[in-house]
């Protein structure tokens, strides 16, 4: 019987994947569970390089697993949830003994953690929390995102209120999956509502996480309310869709000059720090992306070695830079030395 | 030894990626560490079902010689609806009621997603690009409207566990395989045994022709518009049991795997070649990239300029392919 060349392609095909399979199944140890590292092996999951804070974020976890001599074994996502999933798969079967993640998505990300843990994996939420309530990290290194939203309003609310002056505000939201973005909201509205006397919420923009939406929200809220002279934004990813915006609505002004918009700010990284420091915003409430970097890799080797932390929260407590310490607290700051 | 050169150039002709993958499998098995664990072969299968449903239904349209952009739409809404009905509707507590619920309204976007393509496309002469750019457009941006106004939130988690096992969960990791299976090989059959399905072909290869032989051009291009919908759907559905929460952003980034899928597989983006067994193909080496390149640790923007190139390669292939054909069919070549 003759065989086409073709038909015995996909034979040959169907047959390495079908002896794969079941060497795999069959192979003892190394099939049934992830490959034994030599040295402490960690994975780490971002969810994309998109910000000066997950670059920075990623830089010291890179630099801290030198400095401690393991291997880091990353992975970006590029903002797709699914990938982020795939990826994790992908590092547990690498035999990964703890796995870090940046998540792009809270609630996404549940099954991840409850894989890694079934293959008996130690699992890290870095920056962002977890939005389940039935699966629980092993630790989350978190930024204390609803205090530094509330105080870096709260800072603004008594100047404004000791000055006699009012504001309209318009409220930028990040991602409402990320429960950091989830939390700065709240810290934000929490400070708002206590300052009613100063600030007018004219409106909130759901930007998750996006330029363009961010661009368009805020150029609608400002066409609407014309008015407003607040923005708060929950983080400085967002300042070129900003600034561009208020260019556009004339303004974008330093603080004095009488077409100037207030703005408060959250990351504290190079661009937000620079507008703060050449006096285009009044506050900006810091994290810390090298410190909770650190802290992921230091306890991610910790933790494939036995040990478990005491809490399961690590809070970054973060800096309120404003106009007024900003000389005292600037060089404190993570982006400082990147300022022109 | 003439006819091993012929039938060489014919496998080279029809799945071009075929060759490659089967290298590249040996090659991951030989060398790739931790490529042929039981946990990994069985992520390796886990990961491809996540694409291949909805590549399936996009190569009708390809194959039509059109693209469906709304696809990753459509399962992002279908995400986003069934996982608010299993776990924030009236009927959350009760999984009997609220799964099946949940499936048919998932399966109901698509569905209606697919007609309102179809319409646009079939009857209104929109090129299928236009179309399906601003359905994707709408539905994408309904999908993050209706979850946040639901729920305040981009994702819902809380979904009903049983649902899960659609996803893979636990011991089931072989029900997305099977689904997705069994819908590449109904694709399949559709394509190759049924008149829709030379109907398909003929309307890609050359509609004008196809219209004139008595092909129904619109029902034909309305059914495969729709098909591509379903099929959207159910992967949305599969997707949301493996991530285990309804995201408004899960298509946002998926399409370029998708449409790499199809192409690189061997379907000609200008219509006419191509079919469900190349699309499977490209999926499994798409599928099989990612994953071997992860486990050696290679960049992730190595990775994009890596399927970027391959896709403008298969491109410039399937030109290639149709001309060819075009000749032999002319009796320019011999």
């Amino acid at each position: 019987m003759k065989v086409s060349m073709k038909k015995a392609l996909v034979f040959l095909l169907v047959a390495i994947m079908c002896i794969a399979t079941l060497t795999a199944c069959g192979g003892g140890e190394s099939a049934e569970a992830p490959g034994t590292p030599e040295k402490v092996k960690i994975g780490l999951s971002m969810e994309s390089l998109e910000s000066q804070f997950l670059v920075k974020n990623h830089q010291a976890m890179v630099d801290k697993a030198e400095e401690l001599g393991i291997e880091l074994v990353v992975a970006i996502a590029e903002g797709d949830p699914t990938k982020q999933n795939q990826q994790i798969e992908n590092l547990i079967a690498q035999g990964c003994q703890s796995i870090i993640c940046f998540p792009k998505d809270g609630a996404s990300i549940a099954s991840a953690v409850k894989k890694a843990q079934d293959a008996g994996v130690n699992f890290i939420m870095n920056n962002r929390a977890i939005q389940s309530d039935e699966v629980v990290p092993d630790l989350q290194v978190l930024a204390d995102n609803e205090r530094m939203a509330y105080d870096v309003v709260t800072y603004f609310g008594e100047k404004a209120r000791a000055a006699e002056e009012s504001y309209k505000v318009i409220l930028l939201v990040g991602n409402l999956g990320d429960g950091g973005a989830v939390a700065r909201q709240a810290g934000h509205k929490k400070a708002l509502a206590e300052y009613k006397d100063v600030f007018e919420l004219v409106s909130e923009i759901p930007t998750e996480w996006n330029h363009d939406i961010a661009l368009k929200g805020l150029q609608n809220a400002l066409q609407a309310n014309p008015e407003a002279n607040l923005v708060i934004t929950p983080s400085d990813f967002l300042y070129p869709p900003i600034r561009s915006a208020l260019e556009q609505a004339n303004k974008w002004a330093k603080i004095g000059e009488p077409n100037h918009c207030a703005l408060l700010t959250f990351d504290g990284d190079e661009v937000g720090m620079q507008y703060l420091k050449d006096s285009f915003s009044e506050a900006n409430a810091a994290q810390n992306p090298i410190f909770e970097g650190e802290q992921c890799v230091e306890w991610a080797v910790k933790m494939a070695n036995g040990e478990r932390p005491a809490e399961p929260i690590i809070y970054d407590n973060g800096i309120i830079a404003t106009m007024d310490n900003l000389v005292e607290v600037g060089p404190t700051i993570w982006s400082w030395d990147m300022l022109k | 030894m003439n006819r091993m050169k012929t039938q060489a150039r014919d496998i080279l002709l029809d799945t071009p990626i075929l060759p490659v993958l089967i290298v590249f499998f040996i090659w991951s098995v030989v060398f790739v560490p931790n490529f042929a664990t039981a946990y990994n072969i069985k992520n390796y299968f886990l990961q491809a079902s996540d694409l291949l449903v909805v590549a399936c239904g996009l190569t009708f349209v390809v194959l039509n010689g059109g693209i469906d952009f709304s696809v990753t739409a459509t399962l992002t809404l279908g995400s986003v609806m069934g996982a608010y009905i299993m776990a924030m509707s009236p009927v959350a507590g009760n999984p009997v009621v609220s799964i099946p619920l949940a499936i048919l309204t998932m399966m109901g976007i698509g569905l209606v997603v697919g007609l309102i393509n179809g319409f646009a496309v079939a009857k209104l002469k929109i090129p299928s690009f236009i179309a399906t750019m601003a359905t994707n457009l709408v539905f994408s941006g309904l999908a993050v409207l209706l979850c946040m106004n639901l729920t305040g939130k981009s994702s819902i988690s809380g979904i009903s566990k049983e649902f899960f096992i659609l996803g893979g969960s636990g011991n089931y990791f072989f029900v997305p395989i099977a689904i997705s299976g069994v819908c590449c090989l109904f694709c399949h059959w559709l394509l190759r045994s049924t008149k829709f399905g030379r109907d398909v072909y003929s309307i890609g290869i050359n509609n004008v022709c196809a219209e004139v032989s008595g092909v129904k051009v619109k029902k034909v291009t309305v059914s495969i518009m729709v098909l591509s919908g379903l099929f959207a759907a159910v992967e949305g559905i599969l997707l949301t049991a493996r991530n285990e929460a309804g995201v408004a952003s899960l298509g946002d980034k998926m399409f370029l795997a998708v449409i790499a899928c199809v192409i690189v597989g061997g379907t000609s983006t200008s219509g006419g070649f191509g079919g469900i067994k190349q699309t499977l193909y490209g999926v499994l080496f798409i599928t099989l990239l990612n994953n071997t390149m992860n486990l050696l640790q290679v960049e992730w923007n190595l990775l994009m300029l890596f399927q970027g190139v391959l896709i403008l390669i298969a491109t410039l292939v399937g030109i290639k392919v149709k001309q060819s054909r075009r000749l032999n069919v002319l009796g320019g070549k011999k």
